[in-house]
């Protein structure tokens, strides 16, 4: 299988002034200062959903510019690493012929006003889902359409985070955006969608409100640009650091966010008493059938979201041949195919554990969220790494006993929380501590975080463990809660009860 | 025969506003223009450019006058072409 691009690529010498700043709205790289890496490349993939030959296009960059190594980011981005700036109008052209974006990344500035709308999320699997209410991919398709680009809103108080999600599930974290879409039913079966506005996970971490509106699915558009609105109008500019729109959300309340809404979209839009998006504690996960009943999907787990460009190519020849020509890209950085006969899932299974992604591995190597930390200078080690020991001790120790129970770890390596460490059942975030002249790298872990009906940010129960303990230290955490937990009790609910009493390890 | 003395030509970029790659490789463009002597002045707001376009300085031979922080977050760097 092989890409073409049409015509000659140009190098930016080549190029006029004009010719390169045409893709100034569209495209751009980030900084970064590890591991011999200056720039990396961010891809959106609105939805999570690339068709065969934008995930080859992208797979032939990662091989050509990235050193071959590529990672699926928590939003279904795909990034690598290494990217010479000198080479980058040629990288932006394959993207655009390949009808793929990236981030504009301006939070590289310490100022406010560089904020654009990021890779729009949604459930990876829109369209397929046997229990979907709604398929939404032509709105996150439309909306990206519209934002992608477009100067009157790229000049944000600060980036602003989405999804819309039709799925039965709580697949696409809406409490933690800054606007989340999630498809719901009203009595009498009318289908449309609620709102939840002003999460978010980084420090300090808020959950997202709910709107209050029941939304016709005509209407959302129309609601996510009026938010949008606002946000650039009203969100605050003194400081980047009080510039996301969760501040804006929680000065004036969801009530007065909601009024000026209605001032600007008068159609579609009714006060409607939403109650929490439901919770399942999985994303899809494994081989499922789908609504085209003679059809399945397999999700594969991919840890840390890590993918060499060999892997890439090899997963586009399975799905080439046995299913649907797209790849699925999910929130919790794995990785779908489509479309499969039931006669060929276990080939495609036995095809995919040849190149390294089985479906034998444990719980965790689906749940485990990794942020991209060894690249990233904030992180003060590599989390993909750490992620990984974590995961692979944890299925030495419990090679069986936590089949079915969706225990998820995400690890971030600072604050900002990139891999949402504050929602997760167990939560760690890397940390820096001094002994004597020494500096060590440590973790704080969290218990008990979760989103859904009562939805709660997990709290601390171990601060500052030494790194080469904290694999051990999860593993106690857990073997309490097998040893200790009430009948059908869920790990949340287990450490919510059990850190209300002051419990610490 | 002495060499006839020529006044050094300045030149500006504004660059506020770019992310990267564009800063660094719309001065790199730039410098490809001048002529030896000629100073180039770039403005930027973008702090991973700030660091980029010293890089490119030292790695090209040019010689690298200053660097001041004309306003907030806002940088002028100022670059002799040898």
């Amino acid at each position: 299988m092989t890409l073409s691009y049409p015509g000659i690529i140009p190098l930016a010498k080549d190029m006029s002034v004009e010719d390169i700043l045409a893709f100034a709205d569209k495209y751009a790289l980030g900084s970064e200062a590890k591991r011999g890496s200056v720039h990396f490349l961010r891809v959106c993939v609105p939805g999570g959903i690339m068709t065969l030959d934008q995930f080859m296009g992208v797979a032939g960059i990662v091989k050509t510019y990235g050193r071959g190594y590529a990672e699926i980011t928590t939003r279904q981005d795909i990034q690598t690493h290494w990217i010479d700036a000198e080479e980058s109008i040629e990288i932006f052209s394959k993207l655009q012929t390949l009808g793929l974006s990236t981030d504009q990344c301006g939070q590289a500035r310490s100022i406010v006003g560089y904020g654009d709308v990021r890779n729009i999320m949604g459930c990876p699997v829109a369209g397929i889902d046997r229990e979907e209410i709604f398929d939404a991919t032509a709105l996150i398709r439309e909306l990206k359409s519209f934002f992608l680009g477009n100067r009157d809103f790229m000049n944000l108080p600060h980036k602003f985070k989405a999804s819309v999600s039709g799925c039965h599930l709580n697949c696409t974290f809406p409490e933690i955006q800054d606007v989340g879409f999630v498809a719901t039913k009203k009595e009498g079966g009318r289908t449309g969608f609620v709102a939840f506005v002003g999460g978010g996970c980084g420090s300090p971490a808020k959950m997202a409100k709910p709107l209050g509106l029941f939304i016709e699915p005509e209407a959302v558009f129309d609601v996510a640009v009026a938010l949008l609105e606002i946000f650039r109008g009203h969100g605050r500019r003194a400081s980047k650091s009080t510039a996301r729109f969760k501040f804006l959300v929680e000065e004036w309340g969801a009530g007065r966010l909601r009024s000026a809404l209605m001032e600007k979209v008068s159609h579609g839009l009714e006060i409607y008493a939403q109650g929490p998006p439901p919770t399942s504690g999985t994303e899809h996960i494994g081989v499922n059938r789908q609504k085209q009943g003679d059809r399945y999907y397999v999700n594969f787990p991919v840890q840390g979201g890590v993918l060499t460009c060999e892997q890439m190519f090899q997963i586009a020849s399975i799905a080439e041949r046995f299913g649907r020509p797209e790849i699925r890209l999910t929130p919790f950085q794995n990785l779908i195919l489509s479309g499969i006969e039931r006669k060929n899932v276990t080939i495609v299974i036995d095809k995919m554990e040849k190149i390294g992604l089985s479906l034998k591995a444990s719980p965790f190597s689906w749940t485990a969220l990794s942020c991209a930390g060894g690249f990233c200078s904030k992180a003060p080690e590599s989390i993909e790494g750490r992620t990984d020991d974590i995961v692979k001790h944890m299925e030495k120790t419990f090679p069986t006993s936590l089949k079915d129970m969706n225990i998820n770890i995400f690890i971030s390596g600072c604050p900002h929380a990139c891999a949402r460490h504050p929602v997760a059942d167990i939560g760690l975030q890397a940390v820096s501590y001094r002994d004597g002249g020494n500096i060590h790298v440590g973790y704080n872990i969290y218990v008990g975080g979760g989103l859904g009906a009562n939805s709660s940010f997990a709290r601390p129960i171990i601060k500052g463990i030494e790194a080469d303990k904290v694999s051990t230290a999860v593993e106690e955490l857990v073997s309490k809660f097998l040893r200790d937990k009430s009948d059908g009790e869920t790990f949340r609910e287990f450490y919510r009860r059990n850190i209300n009493l002051g419990a610490k390890i | 025969m002495a060499e006839r003395w020529q006044p050094r030509r300045k030149h500006t970029l504004d660059l506020k506003g770019y992310s990267c790659p564009y800063p660094q490789l719309l001065t790199m463009k730039k410098l490809k223009e001048l002529s030896s002597g000629d100073v180039l002045e770039v403005v930027l707001d973008s702090p991973p450019s700030l660091t980029t376009i010293q890089g490119i300085a030292k790695r090209d031979g040019l010689r690298q006058i200053s660097i001041e922080e004309i306003s907030p977050h806002i940088w002028k760097v100022t670059i002799e072409k040898l």
